[in-house]
């Protein structure tokens, strides 16, 4: 073997020398490069979530409080038994749902919760034995009428049934079908916190057309009012001239006027040539009055199969058609008056609770409002939490998605926002769980549609190969074959001086 | 390094210094011999491609062109009016054209030439939905390249200016232009429409040059040329769409002026032939005054070519304006400048080509053999460390006859181009130049009395002038491939010179003959033989074909702005010069030649 | 001449057999269905310039269909990427034609596009698709479907192996779209997609989609260009793409109450017609395309509901007296991790900033130094 002429010196600089580059590429560079390099990802809150969704069907409860106004002490205890069966055994709601039944006191107003009075009627002969049941039309009051010689078992089953027929049948439908996923709503607009909503008069022809609507709009404050916990509503108005039809409608000579079809309902607005459009960010649900020019002939234009003349488009809006009741005067202006403007408001507001899906059922809108309220945030919980699952999900399966901070905070606000909405649940304030689940619903779309959350350059790794092997690779690879070389060195040297140790000991 | 090392003393060992020495002339010659070669070889089958449309924007012949039944009575009016012209005086002031194009909603202006002393009447159509920033021109000179009156394009430019006016398709300005003649009138306009005009229309993408001499209804095929200025080529996309067109309205297209019984033969001689016209064409182009027009573009990134209609019978005057309206067409749908397919290429007919990798390597050859040869006169007589002390020497020699050149080149530029009776003053210079020439080559011949240089600088001098041939070549390459190839071949003679040199010093055969034919090698190589001759033998030259040729390069770069003339004078001319100058006043004789052969 | 007639009796031999077998494999299939809501259609032409004209053409005829079939202006995105109907070199201004005899002009009435010119480009396509935006962009340009939701998306343009060009200047590759995919299945912004793609190499942009419920079709295989289908000579362009002429002509047959089943498109896409092998990807989806109807992606079920009776709601509601009440509270634990921010705070860089870039250049001078102090002598 060659002996090199290298000073020991020079040798242990050099093994210097590779050890300071080895520990400056390995604890320094290589963390550096990993740590430059890589995609933001915040942490997701993924253990508090998981806890959510496996507790949602404990945590997530409807226990909805009637007061019952009976002489009878005993009937309220029979009746909570006998709905508590009756939800458990005919419907899959049991835990999810259920009604509480309290004893009634002065203090409560039907206005506000459900009152069930019971009231025996001892005047109906024993022959016939009539039963029935009057629901407020404006109240949450429920009143049952029986006969006073019924037993309570019979008692508590009319009630029930009253109950989950009448009162909250609708209610219990639609629960059912969220909770088993079939649901599926055509008509109503997704969930939103603030609706738009536009009133619009398109006129055919370009002849100027007046409506009260300044004064009309106030007319629709209650039935917002009503809906306030649900969601807020802006409202604007609109009028356009000529606005043509797309489709000629027939005329129908037996009853003088033009019909539009059922099916040209359809492709009744036309989306292309109104302008229908508005910047706003929310949602809009559009009502419009629609002034045929052949009024001015006197010749209505009525919508087929509608009394009323109106109609609406799933996830749209509504649409009526105007026809003044007496001819137009000639060279007179047409205005539509206040009055007819309440009454096409009516329509509209019918519509309205149409197209945001409160049920149709019982009559009292207060009843329909607190039904539709409860489901509402149900509904909102529940996709909510699929949501944030979601996009748990796909921050695991997307390696090369970035996950910003403001995506982690709106999922933390979405989950507390449905900690309260459980909260509220828990007490049975309804509106505010309401208010509280549409904010975390509103929330976790943020955080799964976070304008920064967009992964669209996929690179192969052998692109990214390509890309650094020719930067890093001469550096890597001679550090790499530096330090083998000098552990080979090393090594030999040790070996070779066992060999002389053992070479000693054997002299 | 090791490699080397060996490979370098194995070298050495086995003598093969000297031994490849002997045979670097061979080597030379062989590679000259090859370049020719090459370029004989690649219009064999297989060896060249067919042209295709590389732009998806074109579309050429995609288009139904209505310029056909209507417009026939329009082209017939235009017609009878324009075979009663007086063609010389109507080119510098046509009323009656202007009016045309006015009632047609052009706007007409006028451009001025102090220089050629003519006024050249154009107009511009403003498309009315275009952005207004790009043009497309369509020429039509008063006069074809063959001096005959452009009858049949004066016919068309009215009637296209009628029709195109009418409709709304244009994306890029028209303009048409009539030139008195495709040559510098042309040539100053199209300076004129970058400078000073004030009436222009943006950038202008294509221009097409029509002549159609005759006032017959039918022509028979369509002519292209299509050579530009200092080795420029309109883009072969160009070309490719007229072709196209044409062939889609059945016309037959000839390139090189080939006959028309020629175009079909799809044989090696014909394609040959095209390609080495095309080559000598693109070599002299701007020179000859049977210049067709498109040449007048080179130099401002402008697409241009010629077409013209040649033969009798076939197909009619709306057809050829069919070809004008549907090229144009499909220049309007380019988005920007033409900037795929080719720009250097070689046709072996409309339908085929050579692109620049496969030609380039010929010229290349050339290069290597003038380089070799210069070689080989160095190693005949020069040591390194003589070649290091005197290279300032020849260099300062050389630069002498680079100067001389220069002043004798500006001399005659200036005397011809402002002399009254240029063609007379042209043939005084030329008669001056062969005479020298003549003397030159002579004197080779006298006995070798005065030897004012020394071995050293005779060897070196010869040697430098052959590399700066070499060089010369080389850095025309890619720009000019044709006229580098052409110096190239017709310089050829001075590698043998050396040769010829040792031959006599080694005193192998008779003296004199090998001074004879060192003087025949100086007196072929000669720019000046070259010139009288190519003017004598090209477009049925004679002896007033040389005045024209050489006039024509005298003028060429105050007219054309071509660089070919100080090429010649300041390029090929002093390599010449040094080496006669070496011829005649070189020492050569060497002794230790054939000591450093043993 | 003679040889046409063995020809001519081939073909009627072959085709009588065909019918035969056309008759023999048909035992009517039972319609499935997909239980979707409602119909979105997002059209793509990705190309610019005129010479692209036919891209535009397949994009706004199959605009043109799929509202003809039902799908309302409101649901379906266009993307253009060029305005040939401006186009200076348009012989028709303001018109875009599908076929040289010009019957009907794609830009009739009622054209909304959506995205025009620059606005067409990949990360505004994947926005679109994953609703990814700024808080002000308006709904109108916006795919607003949800898990009821079958959304057909058509794409045309210049692409290769396992891209689509998108102007000129960008990309979209097979992985981006089939992410894409995947983010829309996990928001379930979709029921079923029916995606197709009329490029070259077409089929092989939606290999590496791996979300379930998505049937493809492209135009044509690894290596093969698309072909257009014709050019109309006075407009001076081919106007549409051989596999998009035939999709169109065979969905002119069918109406909105079409019981007509996907895979009879499907049987249009012959080597024949296309002059490229189309590709048909059925493994992600779920349904049997003989029992799919193609009204499920081109039709809209969208009914208008007519309102019969008048509940008097404004009244009722305006007697009843809304009122604010607490109810009261219940003491109800649930037992839960508590979210706090701080155990999430990030610690992950974005880019260097200027201070951790002079750290890093101090670092690299004090390691330059201790080499110079571990070899000095």
């Amino acid at each position: 073997m060659l002996q090199s002429k290298e000073t020991p010196y020079s040798k242990v600089v050099r093994d210097r020398i590779v050890l300071v580059i080895a520990l400056f590429v390995f604890c320094l560079g290589a963390p550096l490069f990993l740590y430059t390099t890589r995609v933001h990802r915040a942490d997701l809150p993924v253990l508090e979530l998981d806890q959510r969704v496996e507790t949602f069907a404990d945590s997530v409860k409807f226990r909805i409080p009637v007061y019952v106004n009976s002489t009878n002490e005993a009937a309220i205890a029979q009746i909570q038994s006998a709905t508590d069966n009756y939800i458990s055994t005919t419907t899959n709601l049991d835990l999810l749902w259920s009604l509480e039944f309290r004893p009634y006191t002065q203090e409560i107003d039907s206005y506000q919760d459900y009152v069930l009075s019971l009231i025996e009627d001892d005047e109906s002969s024993l022959d016939h034995l009539t039963q029935s049941f009057v629901l407020s039309p404006f109240s949450k009051g429920i009143t049952v009428v029986l006969p006073s010689s019924l037993s309570i078992s019979n008692v508590s089953q009319y009630v029930t049934e009253v109950l989950f027929n009448q009162v909250f049948g609708s209610e219990i439908q639609m629960f059912s079908a969220l909770k088993s996923n079939s649901l599926s709503s055509d008509m109503s607009f997704p969930y939103s916190t603030v609706f738009n909503v536009v009133f619009n008069l398109f006129v055919q022809d370009g002849t100027p057309v007046d409506w009260a609507i300044a004064e009309a709009v106030p007319l629709m404050q209650p039935i917002f009012q009503a809906l306030q916990h649900y969601c807020k509503f802006k409202v604007s108005t609109q009028i356009q001239y000529y606005s043509k039809l797309t489709n000629e409608p027939t005329f129908n000579e037996e009853q003088n006027a033009n019909i539009i079809s059922q099916e040209n309902l359809p492709t009744f607005v036309n989306f292309g040539d109104w302008n229908l459009h508005n910047h706003e960010v929310t949602p809009s649900i559009n009502f419009v009055i629609y002034f045929s020019e052949l009024n001015y002939e006197n010749i209505p234009l009525l919508v087929e199969g509608s009394e009323t003349n109106s109609f609406s488009i799933p996830q749209w809006g509504g649409v009526y058609i105007y026809n003044p009741a007496l001819p137009p005067l000639e060279g007179s202006r047409i205005k539509i008056s206040e009055s007819e403007l309440n009454k096409i408001l009516d329509i509209f507001a019918s519509q309205l609770f149409e197209l945001l899906g409160v049920p149709s059922e019982p009559v009292s809108p207060l009843m329909r409002i607190d039904s539709f309220q409860r489901f509402s945030s149900y509904k909102n919980l529940k996709r909510s939490l699929d949501n944030l699952s979601a996009l748990v999900k796909l921050s695991n399966s997307l390696i090369g998605i970035s996950i910003p901070e403001a995506t982690k905070t709106n999922v933390v606000d979405s989950m507390a926002r449905f900690d309260e909405a459980v909260q509220n649940l828990s007490v049975a304030d309804f509106s505010h769980a309401l208010e509280n689940s549409g904010i975390s619903l509103e929330s976790s779309d943020k955080a799964f549609f976070e304008k920064e959350m967009l992964q669209q350059a996929h690179f192969p790794n052998e692109h990214k190969l390509a890309i650094f092997l020719p930067l890093l690779g001469p550096i890597c690879s001679i550090v790499l074959f530096g330090i083998l070389k000098r552990f080979i060195a090393w090594k030999k040297n040790r070996s070779a001086l066992s060999q002389t140790e053992k070479a000693k000991k054997e002299i | 390094m090791a490699l080397a090392e060996t490979v370098l003393r194995k070298v050495y060992k086995l003598g093969l210094l000297p031994k490849l020495f002997l045979i670097l002339p061979r080597v030379s010659f062989l590679l000259a011999l090859a370049s020719v070669a090459w370029l004989l070889m690649l219009p064999m089958d297989g060896q060249f491609r067919n042209t295709y449309i590389s732009e998806n924007a074109l579309m050429p012949g995609q288009v139904t062109s209505y310029f056909r039944e209507s417009e026939w009575n329009y082209v017939r009016g235009f017609r009878s009016e324009v075979v009663n012209w007086n063609f010389s005086e109507m080119s510098t002031d046509n009323e009656l054209l202007t009016n045309w194009l006015q009632d047609f909603g052009w706007s007409v202006s006028k451009h001025r030439d102090p220089k050629t002393n003519t006024t050249t009447t154009y107009a511009i159509m403003h498309a009315p939905r275009g952005d207004n920033t790009e043009a497309m021109v369509l020429v039509v000179p008063y006069f074809t390249s063959e001096g005959m009156p452009n009858k049949g394009g004066l016919t068309l430019g009215p009637a296209l200016a009628n029709y195109f006016a009418k409709m709304s398709i244009w994306s890029k300005n028209l303009i048409l232009v009539f030139p008195h003649n495709g040559h510098s009138v042309l040539r100053s306009w199209v300076e004129a429409y970058h400078t000073t005009l004030d009436a222009t229309a943006g950038s202008i993408d294509a221009a097409l040059v029509v002549e159609y001499p005759s006032d017959s209804d039918a022509f028979g095929h369509l002519e292209i040329n299509y050579e530009g200025l200092n080795g420029q080529l309109p883009n072969l996309d160009l070309i490719n769409t007229v072709t196209t067109v044409a062939s889609h309205e059945g016309i037959r297209v000839s390139v090189q002026g080939m006959s028309p019984d020629d175009i079909d033969k799809r044989d090696y001689w014909s394609r040959l032939q095209v390609f080495a016209s095309g080559i000598l064409r693109l070599a002299t182009a701007g020179i000859s005054s049977k210049s067709p027009g498109c040449e007048s573009f080179s130099g401002w990134q402008i697409q241009a070519i010629t077409i013209s209609a040649a033969g009798e019978k076939g197909h009619d005057v709306t057809q050829f304006g069919r070809i004008i309206d549907s090229s144009f067409r499909s220049v309007n749908n380019l988005l920007e400048k033409f900037h795929q397919s080719f720009f250097f290429y070689l046709l072996m007919s409309p339908r085929h080509f050579v692109s620049i990798g496969t030609y380039l390597p010929a010229a290349v050859l050339v290069a290597v053999s003038f380089a070799i040869s210069s070689l080989y006169s160095l190693a005949s007589g020069v040591t390194t460390p003589e070649f290091i002390t005197h290279i300032s020497d020849v260099l300062f020699i050389f630069t002498g006859i680079e100067a001389v050149c220069l002043l004798l080149s500006l001399l005659m530029q200036t005397i011809v181009v402002n002399a009254t009776e240029g063609y007379t003053t042209t043939i005084t210079i030329v008669y001056g130049l062969v005479i020298s020439t003549l003397v030159t080559v002579l004197s080779t011949l006298a006995g070798n009395n005065i030897k004012i240089l020394s071995k050293t600088h005779s060897y070196m001098l010869l040697a430098f002038a052959l590399f700066f041939i070499a060089m010369l070549i080389v850095s025309m390459l890619i720009v000019h491939f044709a006229l580098a190839f052409s110096i190239g071949i017709c310089a050829l003679p001075l590698t043998f010179i050396q040769p010829l040199i040792n031959m006599c010093n080694a005193g192998n055969g008779s003296l004199i003959k090998h001074k004879l034919r060192i003087a025949m090698c100086l007196l072929i190589s000669s720019p000046i033989t070259v010139v009288v001759a190519l003017g004598y033998l090209i477009n049925d030259g004679g002896m007033f074909g040389i005045a024209n040729f050489s006039h024509g390069l005298f003028v060429s770069w105050d007219a054309m702005q071509s660089w070919t003339y100080f090429i010649i004078a300041l390029g090929w001319y002093p390599a010449w010069s040094a080496i006669a100058v070496a011829c005649i006043f070189g020492d050569f004789r060497i002794e230790s030649v054939k000591q450093k052969a043993d | 001449m003679k040889l046409n007639i063995p020809w001519l009796l081939w073909a009627i031999i072959s085709s009588v057999y065909a019918l035969e077998a056309a008759e023999a494999i048909s035992p009517e299939k039972q319609l499935s269905t997909s239980g979707h809501t409602n119909n979105w259609a997002v059209l793509v032409s990705t190309s610019r310039f005129w010479f692209n004209y036919r891209h535009m053409a397949n994009t706004l005829s199959l605009y043109r269909t799929v509202k003809r079939l039902g799908v309302p202006d409101s649901q379906i995105i266009l993307m253009m990427a060029d305005d040939i109907a401006c186009n200076p070199r348009n012989a028709f201004p303001g018109t875009i034609f599908n076929n040289m005899d010009q019957a009907i002009d794609l830009y009739g009435d009622d054209i909304e596009v959506d995205y025009r010119g620059y606005e067409v480009t990949v990360e505004n396509f994947v926005r679109l698709l994953t609703d990814r935006w700024d808080e002000n962009q308006p709904r109108s340009k916006r795919l607003l479907t949800d898990e009821n939701s079958n959304v057909f998306i058509y794409l045309t343009g210049h692409g290769g192996n396992e891209f689509l060009k998108f102007q000129d200047a960008e990309e979209i590759g097979a992985y981006d779209l089939a992410d894409t995919f995947q983010q829309m299945h996990e928001k379930k912004r979709y029921k079923e997609i029916f995606f197709m793609i009329d490029t070259c190499q077409a089929n092989t942009m939606y290999l590496r989609i791996y979300s379930p419920n998505i049937l493809c079709v492209g135009s044509s295989r690894l290596d093969e260009s698309s072909y257009s289908h014709h050019s109309d000579m006075d407009v001076g362009v081919a106007v549409i793409d051989r596999f998009t002429y035939y999709t169109l002509e065979f969905l002119e047959k069918i109406d909105k109450n079409s019981q007509t089943t996907i895979d009879k498109l499907f049987e249009e896409y012959t080597f024949e017609n296309v002059h490229s092998h189309p590709g048909i990807r059925t493994d992600l989806y779920g349904r049997d395309p003989a029992t799919v109807r193609l009204t499920d992606f081109f039709g809209n079920v969208q009914e208008v509901t007519v309102r019969d009776k008048n509940e008097l709601l404004l009244s009722t509601v305006k007697s009843t007296r809304m009122q604010e009440g607490q109810l009261p509270v219940d003491d109800h634990e649930i037992l839960r991790i508590p979210i706090s921010n701080k155990g999430y705070e990030s610690t992950a860089l974005h880019q260097v900033s200027k201070k951790e870039s002079q750290i890093i250049m101090a670092v690299l001078v004090a390691f330059l130094g201790l080499i110079w102090a571990v070899s000095k002598e």
